[in-house]
């Protein structure tokens, strides 16, 4: 079975927010929410990279670990996704996350914490594949569908790659292999536990 | 051959030559393989010099702008093992100590007996405020366990639907019974403030261990050095829950992820070591010694009980009040 | 064609003596191994390619032209059947023609580019080597560029707005901004109106990232409260503002005076509220791209 995984090319990455602007789109993800964001390091200066950030669907993922009602389950293709039907908006998953990928509504007691949301990898939630329910909470199932996540399908300069992890790494390595440089794949160690090798 | 046909061979050999080299594949200068994650190294010990790497973005939400915090994973592991570690050790340990010391030492009794007359050692106003402040410790004890402990211990037994109602509300009620919790260590420290104050009394009562074993009645006035640190215990333990615990209901007001870890390694350990000073409290409040209950729940206590445990403060009331103020407890049997 | 055609033979056959077609080169396959003017009637006539017309191109070029003498002038941009274009691209030729590049403009204001300082700039010491292009009628309007550059200069405007103000475009945004500053998506991503500014510009004005400015302009007291992004993009003396905002003007946000739900998500100071006089010397098009402000925290 692929396991899958998102891969930003630091070195390609334009900052045109085509990923950010597709998955807001794609699931009318509320204002506020954040499921994914363009972040640009150096700004201004030598050495600039952007690099596009939502959940990177780690193995062992720290949100599933230090979740208090165990609302994450990870999918036999290695996509991490929660119930929101569980959640109880603690927030915990936010501070054990290393990339920041929950988000939560204001809604809560105190303006704090609604249901937790984040980037499903297109792949919708615990609900059936393609139902209205699922599409209301979580979004498009674009995985149920044999369709890779909508914000690599955009990627205007396909720096953001999402699919089997191993392809993902064939096409990094074929690339920066032509193109004789890379920043690497920043994220992947955290996320998956392994480097690239050469 | 001639000169003429030598020369032309040579020169066609040498175009050969040319030809061959040219034909060459024109390499860009690139090492002959290049590690994608050769910059990976240098990634390593960025974030482990610094705690968050952030860049600029365009929304306005400043967490937004982190790549990556990899602080998050200490506090995984905090929080999944060394927290479990810290309450289990605590709360079970303070638990086996008090069921085996009782075994060994049972309850202690007023050894004189009861006198039958009371004197009045808490009012209501003390009472209502101990109260209202334990029955929240109590809940938000248990709300705030099941953060940490629910999961492994709860969950497995009554399934997630249920967990997650349960756990639901357990949040509501922590959150809102936060503040009448708040109010009463505030009041708390007020009220009892003046009898708290450590003092030379205190050091001889440590001395001989409060009396706790054997029959040493060592003189305490109002508090004892033991009720002192346990006053001592709920103000400050209460104040440092209560300031963490209102940055955890409030996030991200003024504080950014590193700051919220903190608050809630804070809250947490505090809350657990609460928890297990706690459970002695009440211990030593209920089963743990006869004649205490009754101080805190009708407000009266017996003249015997006070005579042996807190003889200083008998005397001051005696003198404060005359002898009057004793009651005569009624009677169980009715006058003939 | 594959792989493009040549270069249009647009100003002609020749100009002083000098022939404006291509000399030794000429599309691969074509016919004519040659330079050659642009197809018309006339020129198909002379290669006798004029037999490969149908009888009904022929026909609507003949009412193209009008008049029977006339149609040796219909050319391939008149000919609305498309025949001309389609028997010249049948012999291998492209339809324009095939002429030289040339690098002087001979019928622009200069024929080969020479630097003139803009109308508000902060070198006033180069004004008068490199003028802007004399006062003159453009079009159907005066062009009094040179005139405003000089009274800029003796008016000593850039010593009280010395930070060259540049505008342009973002990613998020397009045009004027108020269809996609209504798109919640994009809305989201630029939430204000903002000035970039180099971080040695901002601290000579105490001014911090994110914090409000307002922008002055050259002329006619403008102003502009902008936030402020202080960063490396752009040079010291150097300004940025993107130009797809509308909503405020003067500091005063106007969103009371929109009908009732058309109000952009966003809305946002004008950065040509705060732009010049200049108008292209060629086209006539104002210059919103680039002029002189000071910026000062608000």
């Amino acid at each position: 079975m692929a396991r899958m995984k998102f891969l930003c090319d630091a070195d390609r990455c334009i900052e045109c927010n085509a990923c950010v602007t597709a998955c807001k789109n794609e699931h009318e993800v509320p204002w506020g929410i954040n499921r994914r964001r363009v972040v640009t390091i150096n700004d201004g200066k030598p050495g600039e990279r952007s690099i596009s950030m939502a959940c990177m669907h780690c193995t062992d993922a720290p949100c599933q670990a230090v979740c208090p009602v165990n609302c994450f389950y990870t999918t036999a293709d290695g996509v991490v996704l929660h119930s929101k039907d569980l959640c109880i908006g603690c927030g915990y998953c936010f501070y054990a996350c290393p990339f920041g990928a929950p988000q939560y509504p204001r809604v809560g007691n105190f303006g704090s914490r609604g249901k937790m949301d984040k980037c499903t990898y297109c792949a919708g939630g615990p609900e059936a594949d393609g139902s209205k329910a699922e599409y209301a909470k979580y979004g498009a199932n674009r995985l149920a569908e044999g369709k890779l996540p909508l914000c690599a399908e955009m990627c205007s300069t396909k720096s953001l790659l999402a699919g089997d992890g191993d392809v993902v790494v064939q096409i990094y390595k074929e690339r920066v292999a032509k193109r004789g440089y890379g920043s690497g794949a920043w994220g992947w160690k955290t996320a998956y536990g392994e480097a690239i090798e050469s | 051959m001639t000169l003429i046909s030598k020369f032309r061979v040579i020169v066609v050999a040498l175009a050969l030559l040319v030809m061959a080299l040219s034909t060459q594949p024109v390499r860009a200068q690139q090492p002959a393989s290049v590690n994608p994650q050769a910059s990976a190294v240098t990634e390593d010990r960025l974030f482990q010099e610094l705690n968050r790497i952030s860049g600029r973005c365009t929304l306005p939400d400043q967490k937004a702008c982190t790549i990556e915090q990899p602080a998050g994973r200490d506090w995984r592991y905090f929080h999944q093992v060394t927290l479990r570690w810290i309450g289990g050790l605590t709360i079970i340990g303070m638990l086996a100590v008090l069921i085996v010391f009782y075994l060994w030492r049972g309850m202690v009794r007023i050894e004189s007996g009861r006198s039958g007359r009371t004197i009045v050692r808490f009012n209501a106003f003390e009472r209502f405020v101990h109260w209202m402040t334990a029955t929240c410790f109590i809940i938000l004890a248990l709300s705030g366990l099941n953060i940490t402990f629910g999961k492994p211990l709860l969950l497995p037994l009554i399934g997630p639907n249920s967990f997650t109602a349960w756990s639901q509300w357990a949040k509501y009620a922590h959150n809102y019974l936060s503040f009448p919790f708040t109010i009463g260590v505030f009041l708390i420290f007020l009220i009892w403030i003046a009898g708290n104050i450590p003092n030379r009394v205190d050091i001889e009562w440590l001395k001989r261990g409060g009396g706790i074993v054997g029959h040493d009645h060592p003189p305490a006035y109002r508090f004892n050095a033991g009720q002192k640190m346990i006053y001592w215990v709920v103000v400050l333990g209460g104040t440092a829950v209560a300031v963490s615990g209102y940055v955890l209901m409030f996030p991200f007001y003024g504080t950014n992820v590193a700051s919220m870890q903190a608050a809630q390694m804070a809250h947490a350990i505090v809350a657990l070591l609460f928890i297990a000073v706690m459970i002695g409290h009440i211990y030593i409040g209920t089963v743990g010694m006869e004649g205490a209950f009754e101080a805190m729940g009708t407000g009266t206590v017996d003249l015997n009980w006070a005579k042996e445990h807190h003889n200083l403060w008998l005397e001051e009331e005696k003198a404060r009040t005359g002898p009057n103020k004793t009651r005569r407890q009624p009677s169980a049997t009715p006058a003939e | 064609m594959d792989g493009g055609n040549g270069f249009r033979a647009r100003f002609g056959v020749e100009r002083n003596g000098q022939t404006l077609l291509a000399e030794r080169s000429y599309l691969p396959g074509s016919e004519i191994k040659d330079g050659y003017p642009e197809f018309t009637i006339g020129v198909l006539k002379k290669l006798g390619w004029d037999k490969d017309l149908t009888a009904e191109e022929l026909a609507v070029i003949e009412k193209v032209a009008g008049t029977p003498d006339k149609v040796d002038t219909v050319s391939w941009s008149t000919d609305l059947s498309g025949g001309i274009q389609r028997v010249a691209l049948k012999h291998g030729c492209s339809p324009y023609g095939n002429g030289k590049a040339r690098t002087v403009a001979w019928n622009l204001p200069d024929p080969i580019p020479v630097h003139r300082e803009p109308i508000y700039t902060p070198r006033v010491d180069l004004v008068t080597k490199y003028p802007t292009l004399p006062d003159a009628k453009q079009f159907r309007l005066p062009n009094i560029g040179f005139t405003v550059q000089k009274t800029a200069v003796e008016r000593g405007i850039a010593k009280a707005f010395p930070l060259i103000v540049s505008s342009g475009r973002l990613v998020e945004y397009e045009g004027g901004g108020e269809e996609t500053r209504s798109n919640v998506w994009l809305a989201e991503l630029q939430q204000d109106m903002f000035i970039e500014i180099n971080p040695a510009d901002a601290a000579e004005r105490g001014i911090k990232d994110g914090s409000l400015v307002w922008v002055t302009g050259a002329e006619n007291s403008a102003k502009a409260k902008v936030k402020a992004l202080v960063t490396e993009r752009v040079g010291k003396g150097v300004t940025w503002m993107p130009f797809h905002f509308g909503g405020w003007f003067g500091g005063v946000d106007l969103r009371d005076k929109y009908p009732k739900g058309t109000d952009p998500v966003v809305l946002g100071e004008s950065a040509n509220t705060i732009m010049t006089y200049g108008y292209d010397p060629a086209t006539g098009m104002q210059e919103p791209k680039v002029s002189l402000c000071q910026v000062r925290a608000a």
